[in-house]
């Protein structure tokens, strides 16, 4: 019998999978925190510019699942093997404390979200302190703008909260899992 | 103003003074070596290191604090996550790097309390160890809600507590009972720059003596040995054969050394070629997020046990890794294991460590094509080391193929 983990991992990989044929407008795992792009969103858009990113935690886990926002900015980070994008936390400066790399093809990104190891996280719009290591992806679409956005992404990987002010990581919640919800919305 | 707990930074000093008949050339050379280790290896490394400290003719002063960052430090004691950024960023040393021993993770739980998931039953908050040494054991009690963990620092309190999930070092009365969580492995490094360098050598080198060894194994338990943990070689062996796709973001391709994807094919042969600063062959650094996606020549089905082995360098750092598997080159690829800890020891003279695949576990039953991605996920643009994200030396396969 395959434990709750392993499970866990499964449903986040056929999550990762209808992310990557296309059907991100569903989701296998559950209610997600953003609604469903309109018949008219075409997909694409350039990503620059402010974004607000919402983290949603996955339902397997034991924290509050109210979203998590940070207030970003998003831009091209030119091509290697393949064109990349970078969204830093604002106000961004040298050092960033939460920074998205990303590659933007096919109308998707797929990327590294990270915050270092500093004892205070990263605090959030709700004032708590995060911790995030974990892979964003979803499919890209066109906002009224013409701004590229995600409205129906996941993110895999570790998520841990603590209070604002006090405490340490994981006070508020720890968890791995491959199936916690992103978006990247224009703003 | 935020104002944040105070980092567990000098929770305990020991003053631990060895034997004045070793008489010291430099006033330097007479002050104390600064150990700093993190809690759960300080209560091992105090009984000890009195006695290594007198062997070595030099005094001690003990810091129970995270090794990173190690302050004043000439000589610091970590576990892998705590350890991966000293090393890589070389300010501790990689060729003085030493294991000294590990220490498994064990429940404590009221004598006769009921078998099964501490969280099941636990009638009281579970201590568990804060910091990121903790992440992997605080994970695993996922399923308690916040208010029924107990996150702390304080050694005192995780050995009071009736429930706690704790190295073994600090796990008080109570019945002990194992746990999945993987062993903390006590890593020793000399800081680089250290004033007393000479001194904390001296020291480290008793302490990873045979005798020093004897005197640790009291509370830590030896390392697995390299025949337990190397993987079959021979003309079967079958590694990665060549390179499919590859990224790295700008930033970490603008920052890190190593980033020739074809260094990850073809057996182990990272090498530490030593002297100052990050000087290696043999790897690719993934970056923030990157991955490499490779050819293992053939299709190979899932098997009995671990399917593939990936080997992570460098020795002491132990950054995760994912990987996912497919039979065709453009996927699409299934998850097979998230940012799995990749720092099991290879031994048998390999230096990279090792991080093992099941594909089951992925409900994968064969694959051609695997992707190997960083699963440390550091924010490239904070980074402090020019071999940012895991260091992919070698892909095997552990099977066969078809």
């Amino acid at each position: 019998m395959p434990s709750p983990a392993s499970a866990a991992l499964r449903l986040g990989a056929l999550a990762l999978f209808a992310l990557a044929a296309g059907c991100g407008g569903s989701n296998p795992i559950g209610p997600m925190p953003s609604p469903s792009p309109s018949a008219t969103a075409q997909p694409g858009g350039t990503i620059t510019g402010g974004y607000t990113l919402s983290i949603t935690p996955s339902a397997s886990c034991a924290m509050s699942r109210t979203p998590i926002t940070f207030l970003m900015t998003g831009a091209d980070a030119g091509v290697t093997t393949h064109p990349g994008v970078q969204f830093l936390l604002v106000p961004n400066g040298t050092l960033s404390r939460l920074e998205l790399e990303a590659v933007y093809e096919s109308f998707a990104i797929r990327g590294g979200l990270g915050t270092t190891n500093d004892p205070s996280g990263v605090v959030s719009e709700q004032g708590q302190r995060v911790w995030i290591h974990a892979i964003a992806a979803g499919p890209v679409l066109r906002a009224t703008d013409g701004r590229g956005e995600v409205l129906t992404g996941t993110l895999a990987g570790y998520l841990a909260l603590a209070p604002a002010n006090t405490g340490f990581e994981g006070d508020l919640g720890t968890c791995n899992a491959a199936d916690h919800a992103l978006s990247l919305r224009t703003r | 103003m935020t104002r944040f707990r105070p980092l567990p930074v000098a929770a305990a000093a020991v003053l631990l003074v060895g034997h004045a008949d070793v008489r010291h050339s430099s006033a330097a050379a007479a002050e104390p070596v600064r150990v700093r280790a993190s809690a759960a290896f300080a209560a091992c490394l105090a009984p000890s290191l009195d006695s290594a400290a007198r062997a070595a003719g030099v005094t001690v002063v003990l810091v129970t604090a995270d090794p990173d960052p190690p302050q004043d430090a000439d000589l610091v004691v970590g576990d892998d996550v705590e350890m991966t950024r000293l090393l890589e960023s070389g300010t501790a040393e990689v060729a003085s790097a030493v294991d000294l021993g590990q220490i498994p993770w064990v429940t404590v739980v009221p004598e006769g309390a009921p078998r099964g998931s501490v969280s099941a039953f636990a009638t009281e908050p579970v201590a568990v160890l804060s910091g990121p040494v903790g992440r992997e054991a605080r994970a695993s009690l996922g399923s308690l809600a916040a208010g029924r963990l107990a996150v702390t620092d304080d050694a005192g309190a995780l050995r009071r507590a009736r429930y706690a999930l704790v190295p073994r070092s600090l796990a008080g009365t109570g019945e002990r009972r194992a746990s999945d969580v993987r062993s903390l492995v006590a890593t020793a490094a000399l800081i680089t720059h250290s004033p007393r360098r000479a001194s904390a050598a001296r020291l480290l080198a008793r302490l990873s003596s045979a005798e020093g060894r004897r005197a640790l194994g009291v509370c830590f338990d030896p390392m697995p040995g390299a025949s337990a943990q190397a993987a079959p070689a021979g003309p079967a062996a079958v590694y990665a054969q060549s390179i499919v796709d590859w990224w790295l973001p700008t930033c970490s391709l603008a920052s890190n050394r190593y980033v020739d994807p074809n260094e990850a094919l073809g057996p182990p042969d990272a090498v530490n070629l030593g002297g100052q600063g990050e000087n290696y062959l043999g790897f690719i650094s993934l970056g923030q997020g990157g991955y490499v996606t490779v050819d293992m020549g053939a299709t190979f089905t899932d098997g009995e046990g671990p399917d593939v082995r990936v080997y992570q360098t460098v020795s002491g750092a132990g950054e995760p890794v994912t990987l996912y598997a497919s039979s065709s080159p453009q996927g699409p690829f299934t998850l097979v294991g998230l940012r799995v800890p990749c720092g099991t020891r290879s031994g048998g003279g390999i230096f990279s460590n090792h991080c093992d695949f099941d594909l089951r576990a992925g409900g994968v039953a064969s694959a051609r094509y695997l992707k190997i991605e960083d699963g440390e996920i550091f924010p490239c643009l904070a980074r402090g080391t020019v071999t940012e994200g895991a260091d992919i030396d070698a892909v095997e396969l552990l099977g066969g193929r078809n």
